[in-house]
């Protein structure tokens, strides 16, 4: 089967040919802007310009001819509206002239099936960076899903910003890659780390103020490593979580060198492997659409004319996969932590847990000494103060500069047990949970990793753990991300009980803040694409 | 309020109609599009509530018009 696929979600124009047996061709036009941001109309024309000339040139390279096609695809969504209706009208009229199946794909999911059928990749967590997108995404349960992501602004588009900033020309992301080799100083900049998800408009706004003051390089040097960092953490967090070893990068920032070693670091550590796609098909490209069309033609997805309206919002886990993942075969029984290892030790008589934050060589030692001390200081204060406010946490014993020695809660791990509930008893469960997290916020605190996995049910009692993200004095903001977290991740870890979901809002609107939960929407609105 | 109408022969007019008519159909601000064919005729009503959302409306349908065009040269009449 050959399938021809036409990218148009936002820069890049690309047109792709592919069958069973591999890429034939991969041709692409950027638009680039005279000046500043992009221009979704503007992009849109350039696209109508150039797609029949490079639908011409694919056509070539491939040395085949138009009658060979078996099946047109186009990148549905998500994007930007006036890009995605000119791919889609072309590739209407193709699949109307050449009398051929027509197929909408999710440009993300087009990243990690091309990069699982170039790499050799099986079943990986994806680190999708680029202008628009920052996503961490996996597959589970029948679909692809969103663990993490940025709040606010893609990395890529960060990077652009601060290149403009500086007077440096669109694209700015390359540059600043060769600028910060030359960086010698580490500038301290704002780390925002939530959970798996992650914000950059602080270290941008805090990098801006930086200019003219300190040395370019020096800036260009300290946004990468702490952006990088931060990235790099998210997409530790997503392995452990998940419990798998294999690491995907795509998007064009997956070119960085510096991110791809910090990475590659990481997954040594870790005895995980990391794949990387191509250049050519890292970038968004035709191909990756093309091949996704093709497995889906392949698997029997019909689609008719009417439901090829482009998608601005493709979410990732609307779609449904007909075809099978394989799960990795080395799937740990207990993963490693993502930022600190647990031991079980006695200590003065007692069963008690080692929390030791160990040294992550992925990070500037500067850097990494700074996260350690500061979160297992600022941890163990926080334990200790919301125990004085009623909520159930372990009793802490000792505290060094990487490690806090606590009580060992005999108790099962919520993330474990839940799905084998039955509809009361997860009813029960989650109506606890919610409670737990209205007095938490209403305490003027939030928790940053507030998932099941962090929640130990123990007599009927449920303990909180793991507080390492943890806020005191904390905003709206960070007391919805807690929400928007424990939603996201619910719904990729207990697909069985997502009819409850509604159950935990109802309950934490009587117990908790109205104002996080119109925050939360607001989160939500602006994450997806922008 | 504002009205345009394109008027678009070609020996292709069922495809670009077909082509088209999907997006037209969805609401969009400011404006009410319909798409009809006419034996080789593709006809493109455009009403608006200004002149700006009108040249908006107007340079997208040339752009997809043209664009079909291109394509269906590309690929020949086979």
């Amino acid at each position: 089967m050959i399938v021809l696929g036409i990218e148009g979600t936002a820069h890049t124009a690309g047109i792709g040919i592919v069958s069973e047996d591999g890429v034939l061709a991969n041709v692409m036009d950027m638009y680039r802007p005279a000046e500043g941001g992009i221009h979704p109309r503007e992009a849109a024309n350039h696209h109508a310009l150039v797609y029949p000339s490079l639908i011409k040139k694919a056509l070539e390279v491939a040395g085949i001819g138009p009658e060979e096609i078996d099946g047109i695809a186009f990148s549905q969504g998500p994007g930007l509206g006036p890009c995605l209706r000119t791919a889609a009208t072309a590739a209407r009229v193709l699949s109307l002239k050449l009398n051929k199946p027509i197929v909408g794909v999710n440009h993300c999911i087009a990243h990690l099936e091309i990069g699982r059928f170039t790499t050799g990749a099986e079943d990986p967590v994806m680190l999708y960076v680029s202008g628009g997108n920052t996503q961490i995404i996996s597959y589970a349960a029948g679909r692809y899903r969103v663990f993490g992501e940025t709040l606010d602004i893609g990395i890529g588009n960060m990077l652009d910003k601060l290149a403009r900033e500086m007077g440096i020309p669109f694209p700015g992301g390359p540059k600043i890659e060769k600028l910060a080799q030359m960086g010698e100083k580490y500038i301290p900049l704002p780390y925002s780390v939530k959970g798996m998800d992650i914000a950059f408009s602080g270290l941008l706004t805090a990098a801006i103020t930086k200019i003219g003051k300190e040395r370019k390089e020096d800036i260009a040097y300290s946004v990468q490593e702490t952006a990088f960092s931060m990235l790099t953490e998210i997409t530790e967090r997503a392995l452990t979580h998940l419990k798998k070893d294999e690491i995907l990068l795509a998007g064009g920032v997956a070119r960085n060198k510096r991110l791809r070693e910090m990475v590659s670091i990481m997954a040594e550590e870790r005895e995980a492997r990391m794949y990387v796609p191509p250049d050519d098909l890292c970038i968004d490209n035709g191909a990756m659409i093309a091949y996704l069309g093709l497995l889906f033609l392949k698997n029997g997805v019909k689609m008719r004319l009417e439901d090829t309206l482009v998608i601005q919002k493709f979410r990732t886990d609307a779609v449904e996969i007909p075809w099978e993942v394989k799960k990795h075969h080395r799937v740990y029984e207990h993963a490693p932590g993502a930022e600190a290892v647990i031991e079980h030790a006695g200590f003065l008589n007692r069963q008690v847990v080692k929390k030791i934050r160990i040294e992550k060589k992925y990070r500037t030692e500067e850097l990494d000494m700074f996260l350690r001390k500061t979160r297992t200081r600022k941890e163990a204060r926080i334990i200790h103060e919301l125990k004085m406010k009623g909520i159930r946490t372990p009793i802490i014993y000792d505290i060094s500069m990487d490690t806090i020695v606590m009580e060992k809660i005999e108790g099962k791990v919520i993330s474990e047990i839940f799905n084998s509930f039955s509809k009361s008893e997860a009813e029960k469960i989650i109506r606890k949970i919610a409670n737990i997290l209205a007095k938490l916020h209403n305490a003027g605190y939030s928790h940053g990793d507030f998932t099941t996995g962090n929640m130990i049910l123990k007599d009927g009692a449920i303990v909180l753990i793991d507080f390492g993200m943890a806020e005191k004095n904390a905003d709206t903001e960070n007391k919805a991300v807690d929400l928007v977290m424990f939603e996201e991740t619910f719904r990729a870890a207990h697909y069985p009980h997502l009819d409850i979901l509604p159950v935990f809002f109802e309950e934490y609107r009587k117990a908790g803040d109205p104002r996080v939960l119109a925050q939360m929407d607001e989160i939500k609105g602006r994450r997806r694409y922008v | 309020m504002p009205r345009a109408i394109i008027e678009y022969t070609t020996n292709d007019a069922e495809s670009v109609y077909k082509a088209l008519k999907i997006e037209a159909e969805r609401e969009i601000p400011r404006t009410r599009i319909n798409v009809r064919v006419e034996e080789k005729t593709v006809k493109i009503e455009i009403d608006a509530t200004d002149s700006h959302a009108l040249r908006a409306a107007i340079n997208s349908y040339m752009r997809w018009l043209s664009l079909g065009e291109e394509i269906i040269k590309v690929i020949g009449n086979g």
